[in-house]
């Protein structure tokens, strides 16, 4: 499209305004006169701010957009500013006049703007930059616009541009669309901005271990998609499928978000060819960890400050484990082979946030006894997850990963025999020592974390210490956890060992509940009864 | 120049010849650790009991950079020979369940597998390093 093409446009739209003439206020006015007077009020008031801001020359215009009167009886007047017939991005002036006739101004009027407006970049390079700016794939369908991007926030100084919206589908997006402003001088890509308008939705998840529950997904251009736009700044947190790849630095290889034509996704089987039915628990499992520490501890996500993650499932070949990693801010879920079913029940998506969230508060070192305390506050915040979720299929317990071992499942029958760790009784597994000892370290963090999830166990719940017999009196899940967060938010730090946990503890049981208080013994005495003294 | 050339095509064809060696040069003695390269195999010293490591087929252990739900697990593929039993393949494990693979009157135990995985790039097979011990079955 030519720049004369679109000056012309918009020349069209141009209202002529009719002079009604004399002082019409005061008297009682049919709504189409009043609006004719409104204008000219409001007209001759913006008139003398477009001197003000030396718009009144030669090139410089305003159209009027759109005019009404609301509830009030005041009338608005919508302007678009003009610079020599292109439109001038986010110049916009509004009059409003009441019944009065006073008359207010709100302008976001661009002033001294100097532009050759005769483009150099055609518009077809301009939608190629465009088109790759956004990282399009495949097909995709675009609207160059000749216009004038003012300096300020979107551009260091005045710009003739190329306004190019691009729609279509990026790697792992399926449906995309960007607004893209290309130097028509130079062809520099200078702003852009994710401007797909998507609708927020209630989807059905049947999941393989948590049963039929809502997911939040999000509704675009016919799709829906396993994005909760309601969680997770930049666009939300979502759920992708990684394809059974593990070569995603390497190769670029994308994860697609999960996409379906109706909103339900899994059908609830654990040996499932659906590969949403994992996408589902992945992604009930990050909204319900999300909703865990924003209600319980006021945390707006893992960062704190809402910054988006997502979940990866289908991670490598028949791949028996689970991961956070801060490179990528994202949980990652293996599918199992003769051990495991996917990896994607609650507490295990719990457990794998809760380490993104360590890293932004303690980071404690994931090695040696600061890696067992590390894990153990994955397992304690996993755990009170599932406790909060307070879902009828996966209720909550003190074990972690009990509903991912196969063994455990008999015919659709569930029995608990194995987990991957018992916070009540940590050596059921054979490994984890229940008693904290100086030999500690020496073993892997998965391992180490025993002494520290069963002083947790005893502190919220109350009973036998299976180290040393100490009875200790539990003070409740609530006020444990809020110990154990202030604890990895203000006391721990990255070298933080058993006994550092302990003086942490106490400091955060002492400003939460009182020096002295009986949560502050609780705590003394959960540490005591792993021989943490 | 063309002995130059020749000189360094001999070499590489050593190099490449001992890379591809079937057999590891120096042959363990029993009772003691040694290692094996994916791919190569070990005659035991003062018998004629050989072990090939085969390969890693699955490879769950915690990669180094991220942060996991478990240690995880590897599966070691070893095929055995000689001491008086048929030819067989075994798999041991890194963390479950076996460690050690029984063969005849002998047993061969996964000490240890290197290197440990991370977690955007398979492990090359040939990366794999693996630690074993044989001993006399008790």
């Amino acid at each position: 499209m030519s720049s004369t093409t679109i000056r012309n446009r918009w020349l069209l739209a141009v209202l002529v305004f009719f002079v009604a003439g004399g002082l019409l206020s005061g008297r009682v006015l049919s709504a189409e006169k009043r609006l004719v007077h409104a204008r000219q009020l409001g007209w001759a008031r913006l008139q003398a701010h477009l001197a003000d801001l030396r718009l009144d020359g030669a090139g410089h215009a305003l159209v009027e957009r759109r005019a009404r009167t609301d509830e009030r009886g005041i009338t608005h007047v919508r302007y678009q500013q003009l610079y020599k017939g292109l439109e001038v991005f986010e110049g916009e002036a509004i009059t409003h006049v009441d019944a009065s006739d006073a008359v207010e101004l709100t302008s976001s009027l661009f002033g001294e703007i100097e532009l050759d407006t005769e483009d150099a970049v055609g518009s077809a390079a301009a939608v190629q930059a465009s088109a790759r700016g956004a990282g399009l794939v495949g097909q995709y369908w675009a609207e160059p616009v000749l216009q004038v991007l003012p300096r300020g926030e979107r551009s260091d100084v005045d710009r003739l541009v190329w306004h190019v919206r691009v729609n279509g589908h990026t790697a792992t997006e399926p449906t995309a669309q960007w607004d893209a402003f290309v130097d028509a001088k130079t062809g520099e890509l200078v702003w852009a901005f994710d401007s797909l308008e998507t609708t927020a939705a209630i989807g059905a998840g049947k999941t393989m271990y948590a049963g039929n529950v809502a997911l939040d997904t999000d509704f675009a251009s016919g799709t829906y998609a396993l994005r909760d736009t309601t969680r997770g700044g930049g666009g939300g947190n979502y759920t992708c499928d990684n394809n059974n790849r593990i070569d995603l630095v390497i190769f670029r290889r994308p994860c697609p978000t999960f996409t379906r034509a109706t909103n339900v996704f899994g059908n609830n089987m654990k040996n499932s060819t659906d590969r949403s039915t994992a996408a589902a628990d992945a992604h009930y499992g990050l909204q319900l960890t999300w909703d865990y520490y924003k209600n319980t501890h006021g945390r707006n996500g893992i960062d704190g400050a809402g910054r988006r993650t997502y979940s990866r499932v289908h991670y490598g070949n028949q791949y028996e484990n689970a991961f956070w990693s801060d490179s990528c801010f994202c949980m990652t879920y293996g599918d199992g082979k003769t051990t495991f079913f996917p990896l994607v029940s609650i507490d295990v998506a719990g457990h794998e946030m809760s380490h993104g969230v360590m890293s932004k508060e303690a980071n404690l070192t994931y090695s040696g006894e600061s890696g067992g305390l590390n894990e153990s506050n994955s397992d304690i915040f996993g755990t009170l997850v599932e406790f909060s979720a307070n879902n009828v299929q996966d209720p909550g317990d003190w074990l972690i990963g009990e509903r991912i071992y196969r063994a455990n499942w008999n015919g659709g029958i569930f029995t608990p025999n194995a987990a991957l760790r018992y916070m009540d009784e940590p050596s059921r597994d054979g490994i984890s020592p229940n008693c904290w000892s100086s030999s500690l370290g020496s073993l892997d963090v998965h391992y180490s974390s025993g002494p520290n999830n069963h002083m947790f166990y005893l502190l919220a719940n109350g009973g036998t210490s299976k180290c040393n017999g100490n009875v200790v009196s539990g003070i409740g899940r609530n006020k444990a956890g809020a110990i154990w967060y202030k604890a990895i938010a203000d006391y721990m730090t990255a070298s933080t060992k058993y006994a550092g946990a302990r003086a942490a503890a106490l400091n955060a049981a002492a400003a939460l509940y009182g020096l002295g208080s009986a949560e502050y013994d609780a705590v003394a005495a959960a540490y005591a009864a792993i021989n943490v003294n | 120049m063309r002995s130059v050339l020749a000189a360094a095509a001999g070499a590489s064809l050593v190099l490449v010849a001992l890379a591809c060696s079937a057999v590891s040069p120096d042959a363990p003695s029993l009772d003691r650790d040694f290692e094996l390269r994916a791919g190569a195999t070990a005659r035991i010293d003062g018998s004629d009991l050989t072990v090939r490591f085969d390969g890693v087929p699955n490879d769950s252990r915690c990669p180094t950079d991220v942060q996991c739900i478990s240690a995880g697990d590897a599966t070691v593929e070893l095929h055995v020979s000689g001491g008086g039993a048929a030819d067989a393949s075994h798999e041991v494990h890194t963390h479950d369940e076996p460690h050690e693979a029984r063969h005849g009157a002998w047993s061969v135990v996964l000490v240890k597998l290197e290197p440990r995985p991370v977690s955007t790039r398979p492990t090359p097979r040939g990366d794999y390093l693996v630690t074993l011990r044989v001993s006399r079955a008790r």
